[in-house]
């Protein structure tokens, strides 16, 4: 693999290239599984074993940045994963879930059985009306450490692996709202298997009790919930990185830093992100005018508003909603 | 013989009216029951209920008739069965060999799932739906009930969520049967949002006016007033997205009620036309006659003359309870 030293960040398309897999050539209208892959960039299933033959294996990626979620559900199949420089190694009966923004890097030894599911934030809340901040607080973990599943477990997880592999075959007209259906439930039973009790944390106690060492984790919390409230209309004013760095007690610098190094982007740029994510699932609500959206982002005009989503999504913002309302 | 008539609308008083030996686990919001497993003495027939939740019939193996409003429903085996909040019903069993309720409020699944599922939940403007299934998907649905029933009566801590999320994608599914409706809802978003609001405006009205709330049928003055907006606008809006104008909905909806208490109660026409709000019996006989070139005697008449053919044994267990009360 060249390319091995330069790191860049991928949407979904860059990744599968990555993966091996050059989707350029194949006709993503036509659903079958013939690829190892299923679904768009919103939402999609990766079957591993279809797509690493055994005479490719041992199968090494470039480090990669990805910007959606990923859950991988290993049967039966050994590899290693690095995920923010930290070196796991793949076992049978291993659940791996990564989020947008980390560091990868994924080698396949021996592949029998692996599964891949791929999501955007956008996509679960758009059909499914979830966030992920609310629901699945366990998604935004600085650090995951893969989970180990019992043999029962796995079994109920295929199961759902299996009814989203069947809905994104037969392509009904719910398709989305099914699939995100399921998407939800998988996770669910992650949820339930793994996390029972677990309950976000709010701002006070994290500062009176326990230290929290995880900057980065508490940062894209108080991003996230920022933006749930911003996005209900409770909240008017948007944050810059010296309000995220003042509610950990941190200098900004710090926390500039701090992000740069464990994410690879700036805290500006994330930010940028969430507020992008944030004005596409506005965007989409044909309720809202435009105007009203640039405020509620923060943007004093609308005019700063649409530089702003044209420079990062190519798109002005009426066309984007042309686009999603067609 | 007539179904006791209640307004009932809670499926906590409904199942405790039945008086029937029924898990301790529902609620409000929902309820799940076996109906193959709790003893039902046939033939059976149902008091009448005007439910404010969604009741989802699984029918495996079973016989009988559903009514609601002015529909008969033939019950047969492979069928579903899914009937809209705010209607008067009541159903007529001959055989159970294996029957699920499910029974939810639409504030459930909202609360879970806020997006996306208000299309699924209007039953394409009707207020029940049914459909046969295929060999496959009834034993789909069966796998799911009994799956909803495992979680249901276990102290998981996210089983509220699981159900929900497994009850809407039943609701998917049954919606793949009714394809007509989608173009209509997935036109504007925000015309959707104008006629879900008048429906839901409208049902309250309806299940005011029985309860003795309210004491005026709302037509689309007072039903534009409380949406503020103007009256040609929604009438413009309701007409273009349903194909139905204001008044049709209203009327259909009143003669639909009116039609099921002609037929499936002993309430004198007198009571029947107050409850509506009709001061003077003359005008609601006129009323009635305009809207189905029949008189509401000879309505009565007629379909008493062919009910008699049909014996229904009642269930001993009713004749203690209260019957209607206003």
């Amino acid at each position: 693999m060249e390319n091995n030293k330069k790191i860049k960040f991928t949407d979904f398309f860059d990744t599968v290239k990555i993966m091996g897999q050059d989707l350029s050539s194949v006709d993503l209208d036509r659903v079958d599984m013939s690829h190892g892959h299923l679904g768009d960039a919103e939402f999609s299933f990766v079957n591993s074993k279809v797509l690493h033959p055994d005479d490719q294996l041992p199968f090494v990626t470039p480090p990669f940045y990805t910007t959606f979620f990923s859950v991988g559900f290993v049967l039966d199949a050994y590899g290693k994963i690095i995920v923010d420089k930290l070196p796991f190694n793949i076992k049978p009966g291993m659940l791996f879930v990564n989020k947008p923004g980390e560091l990868q890097q994924l080698t396949w030894d021996v592949m029998n059985e692996s599964y891949g599911i791929l999501f955007t934030e956008n996509f679960i809340s758009k059909y499914a009306g979830i966030s992920i901040y609310k629901t699945f607080p366990f998604l935004l973990f600085e650090r995951q450490i893969p989970l180990k599943t019992s043999e029962a477990f796995q079994q109920e997880l295929k199961k759902i692996v299996v009814l989203i592999v069947d809905e994104l075959i037969n392509d009904s007209p719910l398709k989305n709202q099914i699939c995100a259906n399921l998407l939800t439930r998988f996770l669910l039973k992650i949820k339930q298997e793994y996390w029972e009790g677990y309950m976000i944390h709010n701002s006070e106690t994290k500062n009176s009790e326990m230290k929290n060492p995880d900057i980065v984790n508490d940062f894209f919390q108080n991003l996230e919930y920022h933006y749930d409230q911003l996005l209900k209309g409770k909240v008017q004013r948007t944050l810059y990185i010296k309000d995220y760095a003042e509610m950990q007690q941190l200098h900004e610098n710090y926390l500039s830093s701090v992000l740069k190094e464990k994410t690879g982007k700036t805290g500006g740029q994330l930010i940028a992100e969430k507020t992008l994510s944030a004005a596409k699932i506005l965007i989409e609500d044909p309720r809202l005018s435009l105007k009203e959206i640039a405020y509620m982002l923060g943007f004093s005009y609308l005019s700063y508003f649409s530089i702003f989503f044209k420079k990062h999504t190519g798109l002005s913002p009426v066309n984007y909603r042309k686009k999603s309302l067609r | 013989m007539k179904p006791v008539l209640t307004n009932l609308s809670k499926i906590t008083d409904c199942l405790a009216f039945m008086n029937l030996p029924i898990s301790r686990y529902n609620s409000e919001n929902f309820s799940f029951i076996k109906l193959h497993e709790i003893g039902i003495k046939l033939p059976f027939q149902s008091p009448t209920f005007r439910p404010d939740f969604y009741n989802l019939f699984v029918i495996i193996d079973g016989c009988g008739t559903y009514y609601i409003g002015d529909k008969e429903i033939e019950i047969s085996s492979n069928k579903i069965i899914i009937s809209q909040p705010e209607s008067f019903s009541s159903s007529y069993w001959t055989k159970i060999q294996k029957v699920y309720t499910i029974s939810f409020r639409k504030s459930f699944l909202i609360q879970y799932f806020p997006a996306g599922i208000d299309t699924i939940l209007e039953l394409g403007g009707e207020n029940m739906f049914s459909c046969d299934l295929t060999r496959e998907r009834v034993k789909y649905f069966e796998q799911t009930c009994d799956e909803i029933y495992d979680i249901w009566i276990s102290a998981m801590e996210y089983k509220d969520e699981l159900i929900a999320n497994l009850t809407l994608n039943l609701l998917f599914l049954t919606q793949l049967h009714q394809k007509r409706d989608f173009k209509i809802k997935l036109e504007n978003e925000k015309n959707t949002t104008i006629v879900s609001a008048f429906r839901q405006n409208m049902e309250n009205n309806f299940s005011h006016l029985i309860r003795g709330q309210d004491s005026l049928l709302m037509r689309t003055k007072e039903h534009s007033k409380l949406l503020n907006i103007n009256e040609n606008y929604l009438s413009k809006v309701i007409s273009n997205c349903t194909g139905k104008t204001v008044n049709e909905w209203i009327n259909e909806k009143l003669i639909d009620e009116i039609k099921y208490l002609l037929k499936h109660s002993d309430k004198s026409m007198k009571e029947i036309a107050s409850l509506f709000a009709f001061n003077d019996l003359n005008y609601f006989c006129s009323y009635f006659k305009t809207q189905t070139l029949n008189a509401p005697s000879t309505l009565r008449k007629d379909f008493n003359k062919g009910e008699k053919n049909q014996t229904a044994v009642y269930n001993p267990q009713f004749i203690n309870h209260q019957t209607f009360s206003k």
